[in-house]
């Protein structure tokens, strides 16, 4: 203990003196930038020019933390202060989705959004209360590696592939989101900025393995604290005179509700989207609110490179401390997001209530049309952009127009299909007239005298409602400087704050995917005795192997990213959460009982999952005694059923599709398929409690625990044990 | 006595959220207005208060500091806590949003803010606990 206090002390003070330096290295090229911007210089260079700082500033900071030790590319040599860790964790865990999903559905859905903040913060106290500190003293690199000393081989094996489908799931999402973002942003091909992100993952994560990912992750934090606050405050500052927008944005939420009103005295309502932003439990029942909650909490809580994360920590006090300031860092992210829901959304209500007619459109909107965050009617002046190049290129009809449209990539093939004829053509005819050179003002004001009113009066002539202002809620915060005219180099910060997100998230997950692939799986079958030069060059393949695996998933994944997400809280959470708490806090629990308890909870999250979507007509007659709906309701499904199966050809397939609706439902909204209500969301609340009953049956049923196995448990609990890390020794002379 | 206490109020909250839960309590209370997840709660937070008295007996009836028992006693204290924090604002969404600050519909700002202000707040006081019991530890095996 004593022989490590003084490197340790380094390099706590090293961590924070890094920080300082890049903290004022981003104050000067922001500086810098302004006055770049002052001199006249265009918005989009400003951001890439900020990128470009940024990432060319990682790759020194990355390459200043290498090491040939493995015992700094596997835990960073357990030694990263509290705050640090706690910066880095909070960050990486819920940067990207405060930035996009977790605003956008808090600007949907209002209160029912809440149910996410308070899960994602709460697991991370859970954590802290749980597992972190008890994890860290058995000092094993990933919870694979824990549960190979706890149970033994087999569970490790389990465990390995728990980890790695869930955090890979995780790390898919992240790819996908931050390089579409980066692609939207930059005007890149989508293929072009994945394998970006891929480089840019390896020159951070191959130098130093997990001390260079770690001390990178803590500069990101810092971009994106920044990014996510900032810009808030000064609009904060600019609307209510007080910077603190978490106190400040109250005042509009009372301004807000009274809008709604007068949004429904005046029917320009379609109740079918719209949430008075207040009322509770108008997208999911309080059960599914609370089920929610839970499943979150012990989905975080047990998320495998959350507690790698606090693997670095030197002691379990330690790795208390930096749970505790992650929880204070994801408080800080987090109350941001309701603020940035609610201003938006206030403004936004503030054009519709009002009735404003086009010409008196204020100058926000021109702004917000720009970033095509909103839609009036359908079209938006960054959609008369893309059509203005089809026409300079020659497309003249609409046809051709939407083939050029296709074939550069632009987003929006789809809703230019969607328009009507008369529309299509005002806006071909604005975009003949436009120059390459005109400003964003003009073809604002060509805009709203002949697209718009082509465009309303083609919506069937109502003034503005709910349905034709279409706002693109998951771009809210990467377009609300632009929206609320602040200077470029605002814009540039919270572009640069949410790909740092992006890339803070899946530097996290990629480490924890390539440790449990090297260490749990290559190294703990058939290389246990290797030396610290071979275990370090066993982690850059896997590292590399997992980055080039992941960017070809989030290639050609199609598929909705809240299922991917959805799927990776599920396994942490009924695969692993309850084998977790068993393993540190039952020393009675077995091997045996882990891994059927892993696998019973893992087969009801399935069961449950796939009855109530796919197979939801069989499962609702089969469990018709435990479903929500009540007697009556199945009753009349059944008749329902029996008209159904008498029909013939194209109508017995309408009825059997309309019967597949009924009973299914949707993620967080129950159909007839349900036990007691609950969504499949929330499958993992009802695999918890079979997981439990399963490991704690199983480990009474077979032989007691092995004495080696025990010790492991004990050790846990043991405020004097210090863990050894077994490859420390081999490395000498490496670096 | 207080540990006595804590074990009888637990067992009945368990008591009254199972029996409301599984519909037993209709015939004495027909129409309650409290849903199953309230029910729920009351239960489990119920069980974690009498599982925190049986063992803060136990450490009585010992006589001796048993740090584990310490630990495991804050662990389940701190998950009560936090299990109420996560769902008083759902559960009680309709009483809380009687009262109003600044602006904020009380289950709302609950929600919003205050539930998550809470749990930093629960994490350092944890953290704090729980480390001066691991330093109580060593200094009494020093001893």
């Amino acid at each position: 203990m004593t022989l490590h206090t003084a490197p340790r002390a380094n390099a706590f003070a090293m961590s924070g003196s890094i920080t300082a330096v890049f903290f004022f290295a981003a104050l000067a090229a922001i500086a810098l930038l302004s006055i770049f911007e002052q001199l006249g210089a265009p918005t989009p260079d400003i951001v890439a020019g900020f990128a470009g700082i940024m990432l060319v500033s990682f790759a020194v900071l990355a390459w200043a933390m290498r090491s040939g030790t493995a015992g700094d590319h596997l835990l960073a040599s357990r030694s990263v202060s509290p705050v640090s860790i706690g910066l880095a964790t909070a960050t990486s865990w819920i940067g990207l989705a405060a930035f996009t999903l977790l605003t956008g559905a808090t600007y949907r859905n209002g209160y029912d959004a809440l149910a996410l903040l308070i899960g994602l913060t709460g697991g991370l106290v859970l954590s802290l209360i749980a597992f972190a500190p008890y994890v860290n003293r058995v000092g094993s690199i990933s919870l694979a590696g824990l549960f190979g000393e706890r149970f033994g081989g087999p569970a490790r094996l389990l465990t390995c592939l728990a980890v790695v489908v869930c955090a890979g799931c995780l790390f898919v999402a992240h790819l996908k989101l931050g390089s579409l973002i980066a692609a939207h942003s930059f005007g890149l091909p989508i293929e072009l900025s994945l394998a970006a992100a891929v480089l840019i993952l390896l020159m951070v994560a191959l130098p130093g393995g997990v001390k260079s990912v770690t001390m990178v992750q803590v500069v990101l934090g810092l971009l994106v604290l920044g990014a996510m606050l900032i810009p808030l405050s000064i609009a904060s500052w600019w609307t209510f005179s007080n910077p603190i927008s978490q106190l400040a944005y109250g005042e509009s939420l009372p301004r807000l509700a009274a809008l709604e009103e007068q949004m429904i005295e005046k029917g320009v309502i379609d109740f079918n989207v719209f949430r008075p932003h207040l009322n509770p439990f108008l997208q999911i029942d309080s059960l599914n609110f609370c089920t929610l909650v839970i499943g979150l909490l012990a989905g975080t809580a047990a998320m495998p490179h959350l507690l790698a994360r606090t693997q670095v920590s030197p002691s379990a006090a330690s790795a208390r401390l930096s749970c505790a300031w992650s929880v204070f860092f994801a408080v800080i992210i987090l109350t941001a997001v309701p603020a940035y829901a609610a201003l938006v959304k206030f403004d936004v209500y503030k054009l519709i209530a009002g009735q404003t007619a086009i010409a008196d459109l204020p100058p926000w909107v021109a702004r917000a049309s720009h970033a095509d965050t909103v839609r009036l009617w359908g079209v938006s002046t960054a959609m008369l952009d893309d059509v203005a190049r089809a026409t300079r290129a020659g497309a003249t009809d609409s046809a051709a127009i939407s083939a050029h449209l296709q074939a550069n990539g632009s987003p929006f093939v789809y809703s230019w299909s969607q328009l009507q004829a008369p529309v299509q053509s005002a806006l071909a005819d604005v975009a003949k007239q436009s120059g390459p050179g005109q400003s964003a003002a003009q073809t604002w004001d060509h805009f709203k005298q002949s697209v718009l009113p082509a465009a309303a009066t083609a919506g069937g002539g109502e003034g503005l409602t709910i349905t034709n202002v279409e706002v693109n809620a998951d771009r809210i915060v990467l377009a609300f400087p632009a929206i609320s005219g602040m200077p470029g180099i605002a814009t540039a910060v919270i572009l640069a704050g949410v790909l740092s997100a992006a890339l803070a998230g899946a530097l996290g997950l990629l480490t924890t995917i390539a440790g449990t692939l090297s260490h749990d799986i290559h190294i703990a079958l058939f290389d246990r005795n290797a030396p610290g030069a071979r275990r370090v060059l066993g982690l850059r393949c896997a590292t590399i192997a997992a980055a080039v695996l992941g960017a070809a998933v989030a290639f050609l994944y199609q598929g909705s990213l809240t299922d991917l997400i959805v799927m990776s809280f599920t396994i942490a959470a009924a695969v692993l959460f309850p084998a977790l708490v068993l393993a540190v806090w039952w020393p009675r629990a077995n091997a045996w009982g882990a891994v059927a308890g892993m696998i019973a909870g893992l087969a009801t999250a399935i069961y449950y999952i796939a009855g109530t979507s796919e197979y939801a007509i069989g499962f609702a007659e089969t469990w018709s005694g435990l479903t929500s709906a009540g007697a009556d309701a199945m009753a009349e499904f059944g008749d329902l059923k029996g008209a159904g199966l008498a029909a013939e050809g194209d109508a017995q397939a309408a009825a059997l599709a309309n019967l597949q609706t009924q009973a299914s439902g949707t993620l967080f909204t129950p159909g007839l398929a349900n036990w007691l209500g609950i969504a499949r969301g929330s499958a993992a609340v009802i695999a918890i409690p079979v997981g439990f009953l399963v490991t704690i049956l199983v480990s009474l049923l077979t032989p007691k625990v092995s004495e080696a196995h025990r010790r492991v448990a004990m050790a846990m609990h043991d405020p004097r044990h210090e863990p050894v890390l077994p490859f420390e020794d081999a490395d000498e002379g490496t670096a | 006595m207080r540990h006595g206490f804590e074990m009888v109020l637990g067992a009945l909250m368990a008591l009254t959220g199972l029996a409301l839960a599984t519909g037993l309590a209709d015939v004495v209370l027909p129409q309650l207005p409290i849903g199953l997840g309230l029910a729920m709660t009351l239960a489990t937070v119920g069980l974690l208060l009498m599982f925190d008295g049986a063992l803060g007996r136990r450490s009585r009836s010992t006589q001796d500091q048993n740090t584990n028992l310490r630990t495991v006693r804050l662990a389940t204290r701190a998950t009560a806590c936090l299990i109420a924090l996560a769902l008083v604002s759902p559960l009680l969404s309709g009483l809380l949003n009687l009262v109003s600050i600044q602006g904020f519909p009380l289950a709302y700002y609950i929600a919003a803010q205050g539930a998550l202000i809470a749990f930093g707040l629960l994490a350092f006081a944890i953290a704090r606990r729980q480390n001066g019991i691991d330093a109580d530890q060593i200094s009494s095996d020093e001893l």
